[in-house]
């Protein structure tokens, strides 16, 4: 795995399944879970039935390397994203496979 | 893997770089097409869901206690019985209290077309289209007055709703509309206070304020009188043909145009003792027990969940409502998936109440909840039907969900 990280790079992620119940934050949890392993500086808003957690402000946005959409349906604040690179992932295949996921992501982006 | 790059726009985010390592299978445009409609779809139900459960228990409750708890005649009204002077100190505080709790549980329950198509028509063109959304889908429910001609005088007369396919087609008018506004109206940087603030809001209002109260309700008003024409004459038909189109028709849009048609004809008909009502008393339950069951035993029947989870809430939801005589509960699972669902439905809902009337239903009382039920002839016949119904639509649709899902053509997780 990519272990020799010489600076923590910065991970964030948006996750929002439907209902907000469950997914979002399997998700999350998920995708924090594989990017801690892997040395990333992560943090994952929430757009759950409980509201927006774990905010991602403008300068996370900006410092992050990578970004991560992983959401079912139209997520609050887009206009934070606005001129940015993201990904987006199904979040069932975050939730099954979230290194696969933050792997073939490293790939696109020449991080290996 | 589903994994998809893309850069956020500012009016429109059109996928920029297909992710293209190993394996991808690149989604065929009409594929991707659906997906983008089913996820503005899925977001107009996950606002909806909520107002309906709450609005619906709310609504139960205030029936529950004057039928159940304290046990009045169902063909009473709850003014009825409070003028009836049967009741008096806590009783009739009860009544008082749940009459006016039914006023707020249905006032809930009518925002749950319009938080629809606002939350729709937000997931497709931002926020101007959620307030015209919201507009359209409260005028879906409660059409605005139209002036008519009648003896000589102008009127102001209110049209029949829309309801919540009125909802859904103004969802997306509006919604594509205001994205295709904001895209093709091009102003310099000075002017796009203008742009957005006046200009947009004032076209989209003027386009809700069109297509709602000159195509949609007129459209939704033509069918409901159509409908009124054919269920009149099918009641001189016979009683087997009136109870296929009223069951049909009550069964197809779930409070809709088609509905109201159906619910006028057929009340009117049990007023006059001419022909029972006990076909629409069933199709107004069919399809909410039959939807809501085949959320819940999904894993039984095949072994996986045929839904997400947030449906197993809205079919609980839904069951329960229907036993309260509301069939509202049932719409999320027809807006999901609409060209399956309601052919599926309106067709069980036929077999549930001819089977029903053959085997010697026969309900006078225009009301579907549990505690009317005392008043049908027949009662073994009736739940037999109800049972056959909504069964039949559980085992169908949970079968062919199933299917699509092998098939790939529907992802549940």
């Amino acid at each position: 795995m990519g272990g020799e990280t010489n600076m923590a790079r910065k991970l964030v992620g948006l996750c929002a399944c439907t209902m907000g119940l469950a997914h979002t934050f399997m998700a999350a949890e998920a995708l924090e879970k594989a990017a801690k392993e892997k040395g990333y500086d992560v943090k994952v808003e929430t757009q759950g039935s409980d509201g927006i957690k774990n905010k991602l402000t403008s300068d996370d946005i900006a410092q992050a390397d990578i970004i991560i959409h992983s959401v079912a349906i139209t997520p609050e604040g887009m206009d934070r994203f606005e001129g940015y690179e993201i990904y987006e992932v199904e979040l069932r295949e975050l939730i099954k496979n979230p290194k696969g996921v933050l792997e073939e992501i490293e790939e696109d982006l020449g991080f290996k | 893997m589903a994994i998809t790059k893309r850069t956020v726009g500012s009016s429109d985010d059109k996928p920029i770089v297909h992710k293209s390592t190993g394996q991808v299978t690149s989604k065929s445009g009409k594929q991707s097409a659906w997906t983008e409609i089913s996820k503005h779809i899925m977001t107009g139900i996950s606002y909806m869901i909520p107002i309906l459960i709450m609005g619906g228990l709310i609504g139960a409750f205030s029936q529950i206690i004057p039928y159940v708890i304290l046990g009045i005649d169902p063909s009473l009204s709850i003014v009825d019985a409070l003028n009836s002077g049967q009741f008096t100190g806590f009783n009739e505080s009860l009544l008082r209290l749940s009459n006016t709790m039914a006023s707020f549980g249905f006032t809930l329950f009518g925002f749950a077309v319009p938080m629809f198509a606002a939350f729709t028509a937000n997931s497709i063109g931002g926020k101007t289209a959620l307030l015209a959304g919201f507009i359209g889908g409260y005028v879906a429910n409660n059409p605005v007055a139209i002036m008519k001609l009648t003896d000589g005088k102008w009127v102001a007369k209110t049209p029949v709703a829309s309801g919540f396919l009125g909802g859904v087609i103004i969802a997306f008018a509006v919604g594509y509309f205001v994205k295709w506004l904001n895209e093709k109206i091009k102003v310099s940087h000075n002017w796009l206070a203008f742009k957005t603030t006046f200009l947009v809001p004032l076209l989209t209002a003027l386009f809700t304020y069109i297509v709602m109260v000159y195509v949609v309700t007129p459209i939704g008003g033509s069918i409901n009188n159509g409908i009124k024409n054919i269920l009149q004459s099918a009641g001189k038909a016979g009683e087997m043909v009136y109870a296929v189109i009223l069951s049909a028709a009550t069964a197809f849009d779930l409070g809709g145009p088609v509905n109201k048609a159906a619910g006028f004809v057929a009340t009117a008909f049990t007023m006059e003792k001419t022909l029972p009502i006990t076909a629409r008393v069933l199709a107004i339950v069919t399809p909410s027990i039959g939807l809501g069951l085949s959320a819940l035993i999904d894993k039984k029947l095949v072994g996986r969940r045929v839904y997400d989870k947030q449906f197993h809430e809205a079919g609980k939801t839904s069951i329960f409502l229907a036993f309260m005589g509301i069939s509202e509960g049932a719409i999320p699972f027809a807006l999901e998936r609409p060209s399956f669902t309601i052919p599926l439905y309106v067709i069980c809902s036929i077999i549930g109440s001819v089977t029903a009337i053959a085997l010697g239903a026969v309900q006078w009382f225009p009301e579907s909840a549990v505690w009317a039920w005392p008043l049908i002839h027949g009662k073994v016949a009736y739940i037999i039907g109800l049972a056959v119904g909504s069964i039949l639509i559980a085992v169908i649709n949970v079968f062919h969900r199933n299917n699509l899902i092998k098939k790939g053509k529907l992802e549940i997780f």
